[in-house]
């Protein structure tokens, strides 16, 4: 039975929240701002930054709102004079030795020091002594740099990296006032998930390297898309500037990626400072679109058109390849177009897969399997899911002898599957396993959570019944962004964005240029077969087109009706 | 004029052993009686014994003993006990010299509060510049051992890195726990959940000290008796640790009769009741007796009872920027109004002390030690504005003097 509600009035309005709601959580509730920096509803509170204090009835301290728990009747004032001198003079405080750099500052314009400065500041200073300096923009990683002096010790990011992530890759070093976030000796910030600490930073303290200096924020426009870095599909929102992408940023949905991303994701993903095609190619040679699809479907016709027949009636002279990453519109156009030249479709790498159960099952989870399944790597935001499970009282349990990432929170690890099965028994319910064989296991062991082996590819799920493309015809097409396997000899049409990393041997074939995934629209479904939404967050690149309308144009110019074409439209 | 002679020598319980080198074995000692004997008594007796003793904690905040082990909840699961013996405000050396001459009676004070409460286990957190007190206690213990005193129970001694923040006690578990000591926000309070996230005790040296004594001989006799040890330093002649009862003498006294009086026989000007932490009592204030009550009503906290003698050679502006110094290094560099505040006062301050300040900066200190007080986690950055309030309250003509002579009166760094 759920406990009964707590009243309480927030400056003078009545508030009715669950026993155990933090003062800070109940002001919200009730549309009233306290100002903080290190309170964040995702981190264990701490009551460190002392900004969030506030005047509560018969207590004789003012209190910091991010640690008190709401109790009956309590009477608290959040800007009385007490509460407003208090939080002026924590303001004050944080910025003596804050350099107040803001208009070189990547943070200008959406910082919480600039925002709580003018909302809730003196607006001058009584400070007139010389500040700490310190080296700026010190290197953290490859990805992440540090201005200590514009660090406000808020310990959000080292709260993050071990609460959150696991890894305790930073701390803080020295103390009093010459505490500074860092790494340990001998340690480096390799962290898979850096990235977010620059999310949570509250003042310009922790940068990306990547968008350093390259926009400001209010010149952005904001796209909210999927990321394809892997089949977790964690919602981000696309920045860019004059049409071009500049950053991405990780956007909370509960039922995926929480409101976390991964360096990958956030760093790899982006078409920044990469070689784009821009135009057609045929044989190496920039032609226009209709000659392009016009020598697409002369080879494609040749190969394929009364072509010779195998015993599945499937035609052997081409194949179709599909990358796990393409749209399902695409994936659509691809069916339709391998349906009506009979020919076979394949996908590779064939990083696909379903799962039954959603995340939120697995985050329910009392006890997690791995199946020899690397999930720190395979799909880093759903290892950090596990990690909530955990932190609710889950248990881990790996099988197998390969990586496993997640070792510190693993309870025990087993051989074999066999070897887990017999040692655990029967254990606590809901159960969720992941990886080859899940489904065995699952049966054993009565799993009612996320069980099999996912897809590990951005729209691997939905390729999960298309066969592993094999290469054999002498006539290939390839649609998607893919590292391709040796093809010498073979005769290409490749529908991709950037160019092949090693010339295709056969490579003098036709090209046809694609637009990024974050520069179109279309729909990539999710490991757990949520169908998730890419919208185009940047221009697009010289006469590149969305993968799903260059496979239309392909078609028609083979003569056939590119059904899906008009509804596509519509999407866009 | 002389202070009444008292009728008896007093005869010092806690610093029985005063003056030995070596530490007193098992055998001088007498064999743990009062931890044979509480083993015969329930743990509630026990509790109740020293409740009725009225042992306040002897670390500084003097909260009532037996309360405090009556507020540990009876679940199942370990509890701890833990001993801070991080001593390390500024004048106090009243801890080091009970575990450096008598090791055995704090180790069988901890085993009867262990046992009051219901854990088997204590760790002693000992700052690590105490080496030798940390032999002789690791020593006494293994005799203890030896001889079965222990049974089930264990001590374990826990050496600190040398943070005056360890001396807080929800810090002193983070830095047990292996972490950097930063305090902790409460509730919850240790009690419930302190060391390992278990119920936790933690007393003070002194205060587990003083339970033998209550156990073997009684309540009723502890009261009428109350020892404390009092850490005398400063500028007197004979500066150490003096026992007596609690409300036995006045300030006067403890200097003149104990400390042999001012060095120098210069005058006092202040007097330093609990190191740097409590406001500074003038000597108008020399006739206050040495108890927690009299103390308070003459402005300050008896605290620690490390009482820092000041004569009238020295700067208070310099004394206030030398002790804002200390606060200003200790701080853990948590909250943002001790890290940044206590930066702040100190610039504040040595400016002033060169010369360089104005009368406006008076008004700026006292302002900025209201954004300081009662804005932070922990007590430290409570005691950090004491000494600056209480010099520009008490002293304000000298910080005047400064800024009108454009140098310190006193001679630049007349205190050291």
């Amino acid at each position: 039975m759920a406990d009964a509600p707590v009243h309480l009035i927030i400056d003078g309005r009545q508030v009715e929240v669950p026993r155990g709601t933090l003062v800070i959580e109940a002001a919200k509730q009730a549309g009233i701002e306290v100002p903080i920096f290190c309170y964040h509803p995702k981190l264990k509170p701490v009551g460190a930054c002392r900004m969030c204090l506030v005047d509560i009835q018969k207590m004789p301290r003012l209190q910091t709102a991010c640690t008190t728990p709401v109790a009956e009747g309590m009477i608290v004032h959040t800007r009385n004079d007490r509460a407003r001198a208090a939080q002026k003079g924590v303001i004050e405080l944080l910025l003596v030795n804050h350099p107040l750099d803001c208009p070189i500052c990547d943070k200008g314009g959406e910082c919480p020091l600039q925002d709580n400065t003018f909302k809730f500041g003196l607006g001058n200073s009584r400070f007139g002594e010389p500040k700490r300096k310190l080296a700026k923009a010190l290197p953290l990683s490859d990805r992440v740099v540090l201005d200590r002096e514009r660090c406000i010790m808020c310990y959000r990011c080292v709260r993050f990296q071990d609460e959150i992530a696991g890894d305790q890759a930073l701390a803080a070093i020295d103390r009093a006032g010459m505490t500074q976030i860092g790494v340990l000796e001998g340690e480096t910030f390799d962290s898979p998930f850096s990235g977010n600490t620059i999310d949570l930073c509250p003042v310009g303290a922790l940068l990306s390297r990547q968008y350093r200096f390259r926009a400001r924020p209010w010149d952005l426009e904001r796209m909210p898309s999927v990321c394809v870095g892997c089949a977790v599909g964690c919602n981000v929102e696309l920045h860019a500037r004059e049409q071009a992408l500049q950053r991405m940023i990780p956007r909370e949905n509960m039922a995926v990626n929480n409101e976390w991303l991964c360096d990958f994701g956030r760093f790899e993903t982006l078409p920044l400072g990469i070689e784009r095609v821009r135009q057609p190619l045929v044989h190496g040679a920039p032609v226009s679109w209709q000659e392009a699809l016009q020598a697409a479907a002369d080879l494609v016709s040749s190969a394929g058109w009364k072509p010779a027949r195998g015993q599945d009636g499937h035609a052997t002279s081409i194949e179709i390849v599909a990358s796990p990453s393409l749209t399902n519109e695409a994936l659509n156009a691809l069916r339709r177009l391998a349906a009506d030249l009979q020919a076979p479709l394949g996908v590779w790498p064939a990083r696909t897969g379903r799962v039954r159960g959603s995340i939120d099952d697995l985050v329910a989870s009392r006890t997690i399997i791995l199946l020899d399944f690397d999930v720190w790597t395979e799909l880093p935001v759903l290892a950090l899911r596990i990690r909530e499970a955990l932190a609710r009282g889950g248990q881990l349990f790996f099988a197998g002898s390969g990586a496993n990432g997640l070792r510190r929170d693993t309870a025990a690890s087993y051989a074999s599957a066999d070897v887990l099965a017999h040692a655990l028994g029967s254990p606590a319910g809901p159960i969720s396993i992941l990886g080859r064989g899940a489904d065995e296991l699952a049966q054993r062991v009565e799993a009612t959570g996320m069980v099999g082996e996912p897809a590990t590819a951005a729209n691997g799920y939905a390729m999960a019944d298309l066969p592993e493309a094999r290469f054999a015809p002498a006539t290939l097409l390839l649609a998607g962004n893919e590292n391709w396997p040796d093809l010498t000899g073979k005769k290409l049409v490749s529908l991709r964005w950037s160019p092949h990393p090693s010339p295709l041997p056969g490579g003098e074939g036709i090209v046809l240029p694609l637009t990024h995934p974050y520069e179109q629209s279309g729909s990539v479904t999710n490991l757990e077969g949520r169908v998730q939404q890419l919208r185009a967050g940047g221009g697009i690149a010289g006469e590149a087109r969305p993968d799903w309308q260059a496979l239309a144009d392909l078609a028609r110019a083979l003569g056939l009706s590119p059904v899906e074409e008009e509804r596509q439209a519509a999407l866009a | 004029m002389t202070a009444p002679a008292r009728e008896v020598r007093y005869q010092p319980i806690l610093l029985k052993y005063q003056g030995r080198t070596e530490p007193v074995g098992l055998d001088e000692y007498g064999g743990y009686t009062a931890w044979r004997k509480a083993q015969d008594m329930t743990p509630g007796q026990v509790v109740e014994e020293v409740k009725n003793s009225n042992l306040k904690g002897r670390g500084g905040a003097a909260f009532p003993t037996g309360m405090k082990w009556g507020f540990v909840p009876k679940v199942e699961g370990p509890k701890y006990l833990t001993v801070n013996a991080d001593e390390s405000e500024p004048g106090t050396f009243k801890d080091r010299e009970i575990m450096e001459t008598c090791p055995h009676m704090l180790i069988e004070g901890s085993l009867i509060a262990c046992y009051a409460f219901g854990s088997k286990t204590a760790f002693i957190y000992i700052r690590g510049e105490y080496e030798v007190a940390a032999d002789r206690l690791e020593a006494a213990i293994a005799e203890a051992r030896q001889a079965g005193l222990l049974g089930d129970y264990q001590v374990l001694v826990f050496r600190g890195a040398g943070a005056y923040i360890c001396g807080e006690e929800t810090a002193l578990l983070e830095s047990l726990e292996g972490r950097r000591p930063m305090p902790r926000s409460r509730p919850p309070f240790p009690a419930v959940e302190g060391l390992y996230r278990r119920p936790t005790v933690i007393n003070n040296v002194e205060t587990l000290a003083n339970v033998p004594h209550i156990i073997n001989n009684g309540a009723e006799w502890f009261k009428g008796v109350d020892p404390k040890i009092f850490c005398l330093s400063g500028h007197v002649n004979r500066p150490g640790n003096y026992e007596r009862p609690l409300g036995s003498l006045t300030i006067r006294q403890l200097i003149d009769e104990c400390g042999g009086g001012v060095l120098d026989g210069r005058q006092v000007k202040a007097v330093l009741p609990a190191g740097a932490s409590a406001p500074m009592l003038t000597a108008d204030k020399l006739d206050t007796k040495l108890d927690y009550d009299s103390i308070r009503e003459a402005g300050s906290m008896l605290g620690s009872a490390s009482f820092i003698v000041l004569s009238d050679a020295v700067c208070m502006v310099r004394a206030a920027a030398r002790m804002v110094e200390f606060f200003r290094n200790e701080s853990c560099g948590k909250c943002t109004p001790c890290r940044e505040g206590t930066m702040w006062l100190y610039s504040i301050l040595t400016r002033l002390e060169q010369g360089q300040g104005s009368e406006t900066d008076l008004d700026l200190l006292l302002s900025l030690s209201d954004e300081i007080s009662g804005k932070v986690l922990c007590a430290l950055g409570d005691f950090s504005v004491s000494p600056v309030v209480s010099t520009v309250n008490q002293f304000r003509d000298e910080y005047l003097a400064h800024v009108r002579e454009g140098r310190c009166p006193f001679g630049s760094w007349a205190l050291g």
